[in-house]
């Protein structure tokens, strides 16, 4: 019983601090700065919408940049004009996010960097 | 010998002169940091047309009941800012993303001037030659009407600040209209402002 207790505090442990699978920060030091809670997805028509939401854990109004990779079924990117880099402003000690639309109804897979 | 002094001096001259100028440098466009111009750069249309076709896909107005693609014909965008700009450098992007996204097709064959291909019309001419074989011109009635239309505005605002900066602000306005009820399906605003030197120059 102890065992099987100390098993699953230890997964509770790894699953709640391990980075968000699709979202990478591109210079490590934003991580003092901001946290990213998760991905929301949901469909619009046929394309997928996804917004990311977090945290501006610090005592600064921030300014930061997000780009959107959209991959195909093969892992294939999509060119598309939400790879690049786009601007966005946090608040101090406050909720933020953005979102993104998938670029094209091939577009399943994507991943987020977000850099300063 | 004097002629080859001179000759020598214009050339050391030239060296020293092509030597110390600013090499031409080929601009990043994924990563260029370079500081901002008060006039319109590839970075503002790029920021304004990914905004743009963004809060169009998610505005659900291109998503067809029978999961089919909407034509849309490009109206007049209108360039009403100091500057000589294409509008081409705003619309080619969002036209670009559109047929990406599965969602829209453009229609060529009417819409505003700069956007038709006259093509269209000088190969329908060919049915009157006797000179081109009939199975390969292209048959009457072939054409396809457009559901919608884009149209715009892009509008520059200047201000003078009481520190002697000035403001300026750019305004990317665009439409798109269901010709069949005229209604306007969705409609967006990016704004660009820039703040500098009162002597910058924004046109």
């Amino acid at each position: 019983m102890r065992t099987y207790i100390l098993g699953l505090f230890t997964a509770l442990l790894i699953l709640g601090c391990a980075a968000k699978p699709n979202v990478q920060f591109v210079n490590n030091s934003i991580s003092r700065d901001i946290s990213i809670e998760g991905v929301r997805e949901r469909m619009v028509g046929q394309l997928k919408e996804i917004e990311v939401y977090g945290e501006n854990e610090s005592g600064d109004y921030m300014k930061f940049r997000y780009r959107v990779v959209w991959k195909d079924k093969d892992g294939f990117e999509i060119p598309s004009l939400s790879s690049k880099w786009t601007d966005f402003s946090v608040y101090k000690n406050t909720p933020y996010q953005f979102s993104s639309i998938a670029p094209s109804i091939d577009a399943v897979e994507y991943m987020i960097y977000i850099n300063k | 010998m004097r002629t080859s002094t001179i000759a020598a001096s214009f050339a050391m001259a030239t060296l020293l002169i092509t030597g110390c100028a600013d090499k031409t440098q080929r601009i990043d466009m994924n990563q260029d940091k370079a500081g901002q111009v008060m006039g319109l750069d590839y970075r503002d249309f790029n920021e304004a047309a990914g905004k743009a076709i963004q809060s169009l896909l998610k505005s659900g107005a291109l998503n067809k009941k029978d999961g089919d693609r909407v034509v849309i014909a490009i109206s007049k965008i209108t360039n009403d800012t100091m500057q000589h700009i294409d509008t081409d450098q705003l619309i080619k992007k969002i036209r670009v993303d559109l047929l990406r996204s599965g969602r829209a097709v453009v229609t060529t064959s009417i819409g505003a001037e700069g956007n038709v291909d006259a093509m269209n019309k000088q190969v329908r001419e060919l049915n009157e030659s006797e000179d081109y074989n009939p199975r390969t011109t292209v048959p009457k009635g072939k054409l396809i009407a457009p559901e919608m239309s884009l149209s715009g505005k892009i509008i520059q605002r200047n201000i003078s600040m009481d520190d002697g900066k000035q403001q300026v602000e750019y305004y990317f306005q665009l439409t798109l209209t269901e010709l069949k009820t005229g209604l306007a399906w969705w409609e967006d605003e990016t704004i660009i402002g820039k703040r500098g030197s009162g002597k910058s120059v924004a046109w």
